[in-house]
């Protein structure tokens, strides 16, 4: 069932709270014209299942091999968020400046940073400030849905960690070893720890064979990243800068999570991510190659069943682009408010 | 392929004849395929640098955005060797770079800030300023500015441990210090607040591109300035030569094979397998030690791995990506023997049958004095001006809290 709004209506809510909070410097004009643009705020939320997911309480029956776990991080990129209006068509939110989204040219980018630095995700990488909205605006109109990707755009993904604009500068959504950005970095830790198997090696007309070894980790890592990134050089071998100045890079694999709620009303509903559902075919007791977890990795073990939940295609053998569209991804959802 | 190298054969022997009559230009077009051109320019100047490079260097590729200043090459000289540039005040770049061992620290891997180790050797710095790719296996890292996120702000391991925290904090601390403001603002004199990352990073990448190594006993040679031993020679020619055949890969004046510089034309950036593993005859190398493929998961780049510069190589060990070869000896026995045979253990293969091996590294029939010359050769390519330049030492007192000091 679609549930339909009139944004008119919404909106008058939206503004007040955004006249608030007008302290973030960008102080909306509030025009009287039917032609005029909305406010929009667009809630996020975390949860496992239908129980919200924060630092310091476990979490209960994560991955194939149901196990209780600890979150310890939770943050993650929404690029080019858009709500898609009551003719079917994604319009583009337009971004406020601040320090959680940016845009640049047609692109834009927030950070949704639900970790706050305490309980099980205190460590000195994390940090206290949260995000949990993003906010902008629409033009006027009756809108019923919601598109956006879970990624940092191509173009913005490869900029300087220590010179970026943020919210592209936090130095723990760096990737420095694709030369990107974790795009999502979801870690929890699960109880009992991780049993890390080094695969057996077999024997050859030469050498022995070596059978497995285990051992036990803590952290159960989920980094979305872009794989397969090399920079593009002229032929001076100078790296290549685009118009606005960022590097210039190509990924065999985006590894961007496309989605859309068909239906959603920013007033009343949240985008949740569920972690649960993320992590649903994958046994997180477990790991057999690579980092614990999945880092993206083409052939990291871990990944595919990751992947497959989020619908994008995984590994070295394929495009790493979000399939159809990310259509029968359950791992975002729209939930009251 | 056959011309081109017996071209480049005779070229260098020609040097090698006229000995003094060498100066100018030396066209160097060997090196796996890819041509460059090699002009001696020592007078190129940008801003208030001035270039002072040994005869027959070309002029370093300098990032439009980063020009080379004699102030930031001062900061960034300072901001090497000091320790406060970590998280924790305990580890300077310089600690994992030491100046008598060409930049490298001599160690398989090196310890960080917090205890992880790395999970590759550290490399050393001599020429870095001509080279296009910067680590063991990352075609993505294709600047000295960007190579820097690495080491700073890596989480996994944790080198210079730079985070979200302690980025401010080391601000902050810089900022406190009145040798920075004065440095800052002198090397970044237009701006009103200088001490931030961006301008950390580009003063240490200036620094590390004068760590210019072209005195050696060899470049000595080739200016007409020495002569070599028998032995030397003989290592020459079969280093140069195709029963070696050492060159293909370590043949620029660089003695590697990525080269960069302000007039390349053409670049590539090869990378090679070269045999070290062969997990149970899968061709597959150790994690998280696969060279390119960790980047690209494609498997003709298993093992694929950088050649590294020659130069000062006497004091640059232990070999390999992963040091797990100590000495010369041991890295020409590695080669003779076309690749290494691990017979037992987790990483065992024999590594000479691995399929994407390099064409390049077959067995080779070198007898105990072709080896003792190919390495009395391999040591005439040691700068000790280089090694002990105080234009490139801790600008520091030894006793100094901030000087770095061996782990």
């Amino acid at each position: 069932m679609t549930t339909y709004f009139n944004l008119k209506t919404t909106a008058i809510t939206l503004i007040s709270a955004a006249a608030l909070s007008a302290c973030g410097g960008g102080s909306d004009t509030v025009a009287s014209t039917p032609a005029a643009d909305q406010a929009v705020s667009i809630q996020f939320a975390a949860v496992n299942g239908s129980t919200p997911v924060k630092c310091g309480t476990r979490l209960t029956g994560l991955g194939s091999t149901p196990v209780a776990a600890d979150l310890t991080d939770l943050r993650f990129y929404i690029t080019n968020v858009a709500l898609i209006n009551d003719k079917g068509v994604a319009v583009p939110v337009t971004l406020k400046s601040n320090n959680w989204q940016l845009t640049q040219g047609s692109e834009t980018v927030s950070l949704i940073d639900l970790e706050d630095a305490s309980g099980s995700c205190a460590d000195a990488t994390h940090t206290a400030d949260t995000n949990a909205v993003i906010t902008g605006t629409v033009p006027a109109g009756t809108y019923v849905g919601l598109k956006a990707s879970m990624g940092v755009p191509e173009t913005l993904n490869h900029t300087d960690v220590a010179s970026a604009a943020a919210p592209l500068d936090v130095t723990g959504m760096g990737w420095s070893w694709q030369s990107g950005r974790k795009m999502a970095k979801i870690e929890v830790n699960p109880v009992g720890g991780i049993l890390k198997t080094t695969a057996a090696v077999p024997a050859t007309a030469t050498t022995p064979a070596v059978p497995a070894s285990t051992s036990t980790v803590s952290t159960f890592y989920f980094h979305l990243g872009s794989t397969g990134c090399t920079a593009k050089v002229d032929s001076a071998g100078v790296a290549l800068k685009d118009a606005a100045g960022n590097p210039v890079y190509t990924c065999s694999n985006p590894n961007v999570m496309d989605f859309t709620l068909a239906s959603f009303d920013p007033a009343k509903q949240q985008v949740a991510l569920d972690i649960g559902q993320l992590l649903k075919t994958t046994d997180i007791t477990q790991d057999n190659g690579g980092p614990p977890g999945c880092m993206s990795g083409a052939t990291d073990p871990e990944c595919p069943t990751i992947f497959s939940e989020m619908k994008v295609a995984f590994g070295s053998g394929s495009n790493g682009l979000s399939i159809n569209g990310g259509s029968g991804q359950q791992v975002f959802k729209a939930v009251t408010k | 392929m056959k011309q081109r190298r017996r071209g480049f054969f005779v070229k260098l022997s020609a040097a090698g004849a006229l000995l003094g009559a060498l100066a100018g230009v030396v066209s160097v077009s060997g090196c796996g395929g890819g041509g460059v051109s090699v002009n001696d320019t020592t007078t190129a100047a940008s801003g208030d640098w001035r270039w002072s490079l040994p005869a027959g260097f070309p002029v370093p590729a300098v990032p439009a955005d980063n020009p080379m200043s004699t102030a930031k090459v001062d900061l960034g000289r300072y901001l090497f060797y000091d320790k406060r540039l970590s998280g924790n005040g305990t580890l300077a770049c310089a600690g994992c770079h030491f100046q008598d061992k060409a930049f490298t620290d001599g160690l398989a891997v090196s310890k960080g800030s917090t205890g992880d180790f790395t999970h590759r050797s550290a490399q050393h710095l001599g020429n870095v300023a001509y080279s296009p790719t910067l680590t063991w296996a990352n075609p993505s890292l294709l600047t000295l500015e960007k190579q820097m996120e690495v080491p700073l702000f890596s989480e996994n391991p944790v080198e210079m441990g730079l985070n979200d925290t302690t980025k401010v904090q080391v601000l902050q601390r810089l900022t406190a210090l009145p040798l920075y403001q004065e440095k800052f603002a002198a090397a970044f004199a237009a701006q009103a607040s200088p001490i931030n990352w961006q301008n950390i990073i580009r003063a240490i990448a200036s620094f590390q591109r004068t760590l210019i190594t072209g005195n050696s006993r060899y470049d000595q040679f080739m200016a007409g300035k020495t002569a070599l031993t028998p032995s030397e020679t003989r290592g020459m020619n079969l280093f140069f030569g195709e029963k070696a055949e050492c060159f293909h890969c370590h043949g620029s004046f660089n003695f590697n094979d990525q080269v960069v510089h302000a007039s390349t034309r053409v670049l590539e950036l090869p990378f090679s397998n070269t045999g070290l593993f062969n997990l149970g005859g899968t061709g597959a190398f150790p994690e998280p030690n696969r060279g390119v493929f960790e980047l690209s998961g494609l498997p003709k780049d298993m093992g694929m791995f950088r050649a590294p510069s020659l130069r000062n190589v006497e004091v640059t060990a232990p070999y390999t990506h992963d040091g797990s070869i100590a000495t010369l000896e041991g890295m020409l026995d590695f080669y003779a023997a076309g690749g290494r045979n691990i017979t037992s253990g987790p990483n065992a293969g024999d590594g000479r049958l691995n399929p994407h091996k390099s064409d390049l590294i077959s067995l080779i029939k070198l007898d105990a004095q072709e080896k003792a010359d190919i390495i009395a050769f391999l040591k005439t390519l040691t700068d000790h001006d280089f090694l002990t330049k105080p234009a490139l030492s801790s600008p520091f007192p030894a006793a100094s809290s901030a000087a770095s000091s061996a782990p």
